[in-house]
Parts: structure tokens; sequence; C-alpha cells
């Protein structure tokens, strides 16, 4: 059986792009029940296993699935000890607002079965989300059975602030047959630079390029001035320096 | 204003002057959900494809093939961006639905010659004799593509016409794939099925939905894919925000360029209220006469156990906002055709201000991209590939203040682009996942994501089987990625073939299952596995090992 919170069947706010593409199939809706399809069976209410999982559904709502077994629970009530007697299954939620002051929040939703899925209103903006299913006694002794990935939510769809630092530019040089991709940390192009306001744009980024390309050797993470794709954390983009030659 | 080095290069290259006011990137998203069933004579889905080779793919490329005629020296090339899905793809390719669809070719003809006599007025004479020799003309052409449309797109890429792209291997929906292998399977069983297509590398890809979350961009990388599209949300909401905004792809940190719908000349053709299809003297979809016909005289071309379907002939025009069906005019063909090149010289004319616009804010000169479904042009507004055509001759010509460009075309002149986040969206109502999570679809994926687990532990268990099981593994993964197409979760939510949609999800989450269960069992039934293998028979040569880790 599955759980569905009643909020789920509310809208989900406004609609920050237009309406998608949705052309329908291209038939007429179906008047009758489809042909009959091979190997048709239902699917089982159950696979035996302990987990949780959230899914993003938008910047506002999170949906969440779980499975618990009765060896699972077993175990967190053994965990428990005599405090079992009373615990309540429930879905525990930890909520860190990300954005400005660090805020942490703990919500414990009481579960009726199992198994089941639930669409969540986020509380706040920028939220993380980590998800558990366990026992909570009324004391307040929480026994975990399964444990979520942890989810980051879209922030709001409000444009992002111009950042103050000056923006990164990238030189990417597509893969021949005789060599790979190259991705380049690159000045900006001429044609952006030329309208920057009456302070030096070019020797600004230049200054950092130079202060950051340092920084990035010190830590040995560009050997050539050319970051390599494939050649994981120590791509050095977090930099503007490189080349101002570009392409390379 | 002085043209940037890059751009006096591109004009070097083409010889043309660098008069343009900025670049315009059409792209077209050809897709729909592998459908494909065997075992039955008539299946009413397989209708979807049908009608689209007839309505769409076949007018699409018989316009290209004429403006390709018609280009003339001094005149711009023509660049379209094209993405054909793998399930497209297949089933454009596979014998069997290439036998169906002829029949069915035949069989719109043959309906074309009974309308000739049941004609009752001139008026509906000359629109069933339109028809019949539309049909006649299409079935020509198809045969003279020896039936093999994806070699006709092929030899068009070949001639510079266009750039094909590809998308995932079954359109599945990325952000509800939970393993990262399976996500991983989406993009590379898909790459590999280009390369068996069209003989050479896709360079972008269109992420299905345009579904996109921080992440994404490595694994395109890892699969040497260029770029991809968002929608106009998953860039303006970059961080940080991109200078150019929306008229310059943005590089993620993997190298990736994003480049972003606009939105303008989107609703220009999507609105339902302002787009060009509203209009009062195009072809109505809905007035068929698979619904108007008595049943004795339409039962031959409609489904077998007599359910009506759209035939194709449709003898009306949308006529005005809210008119009842019955009340519709009778269409007028060359009407709307000079409406349709009206409506294309407003796109061009409205293209032309924009960038001029644009270009006053920036030096580099502006990219507009303007991605549709392939299926609007020609199934859901008739006149669409000739709107299409037209817009494509517009700006090819000299002078017209505009040029065309792919997407390649735009960073091989500009690789120097701004380093961005993109944000997490997509292109479904709301901007982001609640079209595939919804209360009507939810159920899915609990079950989905239990078969990606089983799939990579047992792949990464299991590198070298051979025989028998590797086989099943194949199969496994192709069952699994039939399952997790996101048609089946929008189908759900816009309620449109429901039942379909549910039955199509379990039956392959049930074949799965019984094969994982012989599987572990060591127990398999060849005989039905061969015929599973003949049935969902996608990716002939897939191999189970893009599940491993």
């Amino acid at each position: 059986m599955s759980e569905h919170d009643p909020l789920s069947a509310e809208s989900v706010g406004d609609s920050v792009s237009s309406p998608a593409p949705a052309a329908p199939p291209a038939s007429a809706p179906r008047t009758t029940p489809p042909a009959h399809m091979l190997d048709l069976a239902e699917l089982p209410e159950t696979y035996g296993r302990d987990e949780v999982t959230l899914l993003s559904r938008d910047p506002s709502w999170y949906f969440v699935y779980w499975e618990v077994t009765e060896a699972g629970q077993q175990a967190a009530a053994e965990q428990l000890g005599s405090a079992s007697a009373h615990a309540k299954l429930v879905l525990r939620l930890f909520l860190t607002t990300t954005a400005g002051r660090e805020h942490r929040e703990i919500r414990d939703l009481p579960l009726a079965h199992r198994h089941g899925r639930r669409h969540l209103e986020a509380s706040r903006p920028h939220l993380q989300i980590r998800a558990a299913v366990g026992l909570l006694t009324p004391e307040g002794y929480f026994a975990p059975i399964a444990h979520s990935q942890p989810l980051r939510l879209q922030s709001a769809p409000a444009a992002p602030p111009v950042s103050a630092k000056p923006v990164q530019w990238l030189h990417v040089t597509p893969a021949s047959p005789s060599s790979r991709e190259r991705i380049q940390a690159a000045p900006p192009p001429p044609e952006y630079t030329e309208r920057l306001p009456a302070t030096n744009a070019s020797a600004t980024t230049t200054a950092a390029v130079k202060k950051d390309v340092s920084a990035a050797h010190a830590c040995g993470q560009v050997s050539d001035g050319v970051n390599h794709l494939g050649s994981g954390s120590g791509l050095g983009l977090g930099t503007a320096g490189g080349s101002s030659e570009g392409g390379g | 204003m002085s043209p940037s080095e890059s751009e006096k290069a591109a004009a070097a290259a083409t010889g043309l002057e660098p008069a343009w006011s900025g670049d315009l990137a059409l792209v077209l998203h050809a897709h729909l959900p592998f459908v494909r069933h065997p075992e039955h004579r008539y299946f009413l889905e397989e209708n979807w494809l049908y009608e689209a080779i007839t309505a769409t793919y076949l007018p699409l490329l018989l316009k290209l093939h004429e403006l390709r005629a018609l280009s003339q020296a001094g005149s711009q090339p023509i660049r379209l961006t094209l993405s054909l899905s793998p399930p497209l793809c297949s089933m454009l390719r596979d014998p069997l639905l290439q036998e169906r669809y002829a029949a069915y070719l035949q069989r719109l003809v043959s309906l074309g010659t009974e309308e000739l006599g049941r004609a009752d007025s001139p008026a509906v004479l000359a629109l069933a004799t339109f028809y019949k020799e539309r049909f006649t003309r299409l079935q020509a052409f198809y045969h003279q593509l020896g039936g093999d449309l994806v070699a006709a797109f092929a030899t068009l890429q070949e001639q510079g016409v266009l750039e094909i792209i590809t998308s995932c291997a079954t359109h599945g929906y990325l952000p509800v794939i939970r393993e990262p292998r399976a996500r991983s399977a989406q993009v590379a069983v898909a790459v590999h099925h280009y390369r068996e297509c069209f003989g050479r590398s896709p360079r972008g890809i269109w992420l299905p939905e345009c579904g996109y979350e921080p992440g994404i961009d490595e694994l395109l990388a890892e699969h040497n894919l260029r770029y991809f599209f968002l929608d106009a949300h998953g860039i303006t909401s970059a961080q940080p925000r991109p200078p150019l905004g929306l008229s310059a792809p943005i590089f993620t940190r993997a190298g990736v360029a994003a480049f972003g719908r606009d939105l303008t000349s989107s609703k220009q053709v999507w609105s339902a209220t302002e787009g060009y299809p509203g209009d009062g003297h195009y072809r109505d979809f809905y007035r068929d006469i698979g619904f108007d016909r008595p049943l004795a005289e339409i039962a031959p071309y409609i489904h077998p156990d007599g359910i009506r379907v759209h035939t194709g002939y449709k003898y009306h025009r949308v006529t005005g906002p809210r008119v009842d069906l019955a009340d519709k005019a009778l269409y007028e063909p060359t009407v709307a055709l000079a409406r349709a090149h009206e409506h294309a010289r407003d796109f061009v004319y409205k293209r032309v201000q924009q960038l001029q616009d644009l270009r006053q804010q920036q030096e580099r000169r502006p990219l507009v991209v303007s991605p549709y479904d392939a299926e609007l042009y020609g199934h859901w507004w008739f006149e669409g590939p000739e709107f299409l055509g037209e817009v494509l001759r517009l700006c090819s010509e000299s002078g017209s203040g505009i040029r065309l460009r792919t997407a390649s075309d735009y960073l091989s002149e500009h690789p120097v682009n701004a380093l961005c986040e993109p944000a997490r969206s997509s292109w479904g109502e709301g901007g982001y996942s609640a079209v595939w999570i919804d209360p009507s679809n939810d159920w899915i994926y609990r079950h989905v994501h239990r078969a990606e687990s089983d799939l990579c532990s047992l792949a990464t268990a299991h590198k070298s089987a051979e025989g028998l099981p590797r086989r099943a593994l194949n199969q496994l993964a192709r069952e699994l990625l039939l399952a997790q197409s996101s048609d089946w979760a929008f189908i759900m939510k816009t309620g449109t073939a429901v039942r379909y949609a549910e039955d199509r999800v379990r039956s392959h989450l049930s074949r799965f299952s019984r094969l994982l269960r012989e599987l572990q069992a060591q127990n398999i039934d060849e005989a039905w596995l061969t015929d599973l293998e003949s049935r969902d028979n996608i990716f002939p040569s897939i191999d189970y090992r893009v599940y491993a880790s």
C-alpha cells in the first residue's frame, strides 16, 4: 500500500518557464483498453530491502519513497531495548538551509506503513535534505533503519546577482584525431572586454590570473598551463589563468 | 562597431561581409518512444510512428532536399540542428516497421481513391485530390529513399545541411535515474548507437526534456559530447550569472557548452493563444474523416476492432478560437500556404529585430537558439514544414541580416565562453521535474530504481559472461532502458494513453524480474529469451557491461 501526502495534489507554484512543448502522442487517446501486452504482471509490493530515496521535484517540493523490512525494524527495536515498546515508525528529515546563516532542523513524520511514498513541501529555500526511516520513542530516542543519499534542492528561480568578481572564461579546443580535447582558462574574449567600464578589466583579470595560477601551481594542479579533460579534480578551473593565445 | 577577430575569420571563411546582426540556431528534437508489437498484426500505438513519418519526417526531408536544390551561388549555407533519438532511429531502421509503414501509406492512397468517389462538393473533391496526390508523392519519395529515413538524414548531414545530434538511449529523464552507472548507460548506449547509424561520433546531445542537474555535464564530457541545450532558466539562473545571458552559450567546469532556449521565438510558435499554428486558416488537427465518415465507409482504414482513428484526411481548418468541431470551415490549402509564408517572413523579421536589439547591448554578435519538438512541424501544425522551409530560405538569402548556425559552428567560431554552472532545470511545465515526479506516475521510481541497482550489481559481478547468461544480461539492459523512457511518465501525467504507458512500464519490469530470477537460478528459458530478443529488439549490439563499475 502506498501513502500519499494530501499536499501532493496541490499545485507547485508559479511557472518559471514557458509551457513545455508538450505535444501529446500522435494518435487520439484510446477509448478502449489496449491490446493484450505480453509478460504483463503486477509488480511486487515490496523488495525486501531497507531503503529510503529522495528526488527533487522543484525548488519547493521533493519526493520520498521508502521500504523497511520486518528484520530491519526488529534490529532497530533491539537497539532501543525496552524503550522500543512505544516506539513508532517515522520518516526523519534532516534539513539544512545552506544560503545565508546556516539553519538546521529535524522533522519527524509518522509512517503508517513500512513502505510508501510522499510528496513533501520544502519549509525553506536552499534546502539540503537527508532522510532516514527508523523507530522513534516518546522519549526522543531514534534508531535508524535506512538512510537516503543527501539531496540539495534547486534554489529559487530568480536570476542570481551579478558577481562582484570577474567572470571566468574557458577556451575549449575540441578533440581531433591527433589530440585530446583541451580546456584552458582564458582571458575574456576581446569583443566582451571592449565594453567593460573604464577600469582596466583586462589588467585586473590578468592580475587575478597570475595570482590564481601561482596558487594552482603551488597545489600541483597545473603543470603546463593546459587543463586536460579527465584529469580529475585537478583541472584548476577555479582559476581564470592560462594562455592568452587561446586554442593552443 | 568593429567585428571581432573570430567574426572576421568566420566572414573570410564564408565569403560574406560581417554585416549580419547575429546568428540563429534552429534545433529540432525528433523523438518517439519505442513502440513495436510484432505479436499483433495491428497495434494502435504504432500509428504514432506512421503518422509522424507521414506528417513530419518525410515532408521535412522533402523540404530540405528542395532547399538544397534551390540554393544559389552567393546564398548562405542552410544549417539546421536535428536531434534524432535512438528509439526513433531504431524504429525508422526496423524492417518490420518499415514494411508496416509501407502498407500504411498504401492504405492512405487507397483511401484517397475512395474519397474521390465520395466527395459531395467540388471543394471536398479538391481536398480529397490534394490529399491523395500528397500521399502518392510521399509514397514515391519513401520508396525512392528505400524506406531508410535515417540514411536520408545522414546524407543531409554529410552534405552540410544538417548537424544530427543524439539524445539519451531511450529518452530517459536523467534527474530521476538514481544509479550513476544507469545514468551513464543512457548516454553511452546512445553514443554507440549514433555511431552505428551515422558512422561518426555525435558532437552534441539533446538531454531528454532538457532535464539537467549538476554533474550531468561531467557525464557528457566523459562521452566526448561537446554541448547540450537547456531551457532559458537553466542559463539565466546559472552561477555566476552569464555575462551574455541567453545570447551565448556557457561552459561548465567539465568544458561542455550549454545553450539556452530563447523564449521569444519559442512563444511565437508554441503559444496556444499567440502562436502561428492557431491561425484560423491553418488545417485543423482534430477534425478527421476517421471520425466523420459512417463506420461502413471507413472501416478498412481504422482499427480492426472498429476503434476510430485519425486517417490523415482532414478537410477543415482551425477557423477561429473556440469554434466547435462541427462548425469548422473547409480547409483551403493555397490560402494556408500563403499564410505559412507570411508567418515565416514575420518570424525572420522579428529575429533580425531581436538580434539587432541584442547587438546594442553586447559586442559579440548574439546567438538566438530556437529549439522545437520536430513533430510540431507537420503533425500538429500541418503547414509547419512549409513555414520552416521558408524560414530557412529567407535566412539563407544574401543580406538577410541573419546567419544560420549549428551549436558546433558557433563553438568553432567562439571557443571562449564564460564559465558558469547551469541551474537544475527542464523544459517541462513548471521548469523542473514536476511533470515526471507526479502523483500520477511516481509509483514507477521504486521499481525502476530497484532494477537499476540489480543490473549494476549483476553487471559488476559478471563482467565476463558469455553465451546464454550474456544474452540474458544484455536483454536485462534493454528492458531496463525501455522502462526508463520519459514518455511513460509524461503520458501518465497528461492522461493521453495512460493504460498503455502503465502497461509498458509494468511489462518491461516484469520481463526484467523474470529474467533476473532465471539468471540467478542459472535456469534461463532460452526459447522465451529468444522471443524477447525478437520483440524488444532495440540496440542489438548493446553490451551490458556499460552498467558495470
